[in-house]
Parts: structure tokens; sequence; C-alpha cells
């Protein structure tokens, strides 16, 4: 299955011809290129993070969803998935009280140990904070989703959809 | 199309043998990186750091890494000309 998928980044001298790699400490999803679900959460993204340049751009790519872990539609995934983050909790994180051990670390750690080789990345949902998604009093009735994608080659058709002022 | 099961019984085994020291030694060699680049990003932005950390009483290299390049660590090239001459 091939998805549609936006990518957001500061405004540059130049467009870019390939999304960012993301390094940021708190990539919840481990080092990948990330992309929103939603154009709209994409273009919440650029007012709210990317505003170093006062501009922000969105672009659009096609991704190719078969390899990619689907924690948000794919009940037996997401089980599967917070099964392992869990374990990682349990042995990992609640004993390191001098590091505060991130959601980017076991991610990392997991890639690096290589248990995740035929996984070309993951789609996860989190809570968003976008006013449009909270139409209904505060109740968010919409998902706020994102793809990390950990091997370029399924990235196909990334193109420049539009710029806005932060 | 994802082998789920075969990728459960990776982690499976994984767990099983997974220590604190495997995943301390991996994480500390991750902050050592880590913090290599911030510093390296920092230079060729022109920027220099003070012997001091800008938290009371630590050197720079007595910092968690979370805290290095967090604000108050590194000074301007501006602030930087002004800390040579006074020196």
């Amino acid at each position: 299955m091939v998805r549609t998928v936006y990518h957001t980044q500061e405004r540059r001298r130049f467009r870019l011809s390939f999304p960012v790699k993301c390094y940021r400490s708190d990539a919840w999803l481990g080092e990948g290129y990330y992309f929103w679900y939603y154009l709209d959460d994409a273009n919440h993204w650029g007012i709210t993070s990317k505003t170093k340049t006062g501009y922000y751009e969105m672009y659009a790519a096609d991704i190719d969803c078969e390899d990619v872990l689907d924690t948000v539609f794919n009940e037996e995934h997401y089980l599967f998935w917070i099964k392992q983050i869990e374990t990682a909790i349990a042995y990992h994180v609640k004993r390191r009280h001098d590091r505060q051990v991130t959601l980017k670390d076991i991610n990392d750690y997991f890639v690096a140990k290589k248990l995740l080789e035929g996984v070309k990345g993951v789609m996860f949902q989190d809570i968003s904070n976008n006013p449009s998604s909270q139409f209904v009093g505060k109740f968010q009735y919409r998902k706020r989703i994102q793809i990390a994608v950990y091997d370029e080659q399924i990235i196909a058709n990334f193109v420049f959809v539009e710029e806005s002022k932060c | 199309m994802i082998d789920l099961q075969k990728i459960e019984d990776r982690f499976e085994k994984f767990w099983a043998s997974e220590t604190a020291e495997s995943f301390d030694n991996w994480l500390a060699q991750k902050d050592r990186e880590s913090a290599k680049r911030h510093l390296l990003k920092f230079f060729n932005r022109g920027g220099y750091f003070t012997p001091y950390s800008g938290v009371e009483g630590k050197k720079l290299y007595e910092l968690p890494t979370q805290q290095v390049g967090s604000e108050g660590n590194f000074i301007t090239p501006q602030q930087s000309e002004v800390f040579h001459n006074a020196a």
C-alpha cells in the first residue's frame, strides 16, 4: 500500500529535493525521515516548531508502506509494538535514575541491535495539540499520525506543496 | 509484507539474553557521539565554548550529555572576544 504523506521544514535558500533526516533528541521514533499523515498536522508543525526562518515549507511524498510497522490501523502490529516498548521500560528505563531514557533511545537501540531488520518504517499515533482536532469541545476526534521511515528506498515522488509564514 | 512472527521471535530471543550492561554501554557511546556531533555543529557555526559550563561549580565535561549545548554552556563569538580580552 502506498500512502501520500507530508514533510515540514523551515524555508531555506533552496527547495528540498529529498526529505531531511531527523536526528533530534526528541525524535521519538528514532532517527529517520518523518512524515505526517495529514497535511493539517504538517501545517500545524510548521507554525509551532519550524519557526527559525519565519517561514516553513511543506512537501508531499509517496511512501510504500508494505514493510512499515503499522501500529495505528493494524491491531497485531500495535500490540506487538507496545509489548516491546513496555519490556524496554521494565528492563532499562525504570532503573536509570541518572539519565532519563527516552522513547527515541529505545527505538534507536532496537535499530542498533538489528531487531527491526525488515521493518522499513514505523507508523504511530500520539495525542495532538492541534486545535483543529478539537472541534467537539476538547475531544480529539482525529488521530495525529506520523511515519518514521528508516529506509529511504521506500520514499518516492517527493514534491514541494506550499510555503507559509509561521 | 512484514513477517511479524519472525520479528517477534527475534525480540523474544533478544530479551532473553539482554543485560543492563549491554544497554548502558550502548547508551554511553551514543551520548558521546551525540555530544561530539553537537559540538562540531556549534564550532561550524563559528562558536567557542568556555572552560566553564554555565552551571555553577561544573566544568563542561562534567555535565550530563543532555545539558551540553543547552543555554548557558556556550558563548557566542562576540562574547568570546570579550572573554579573551578580559583574560
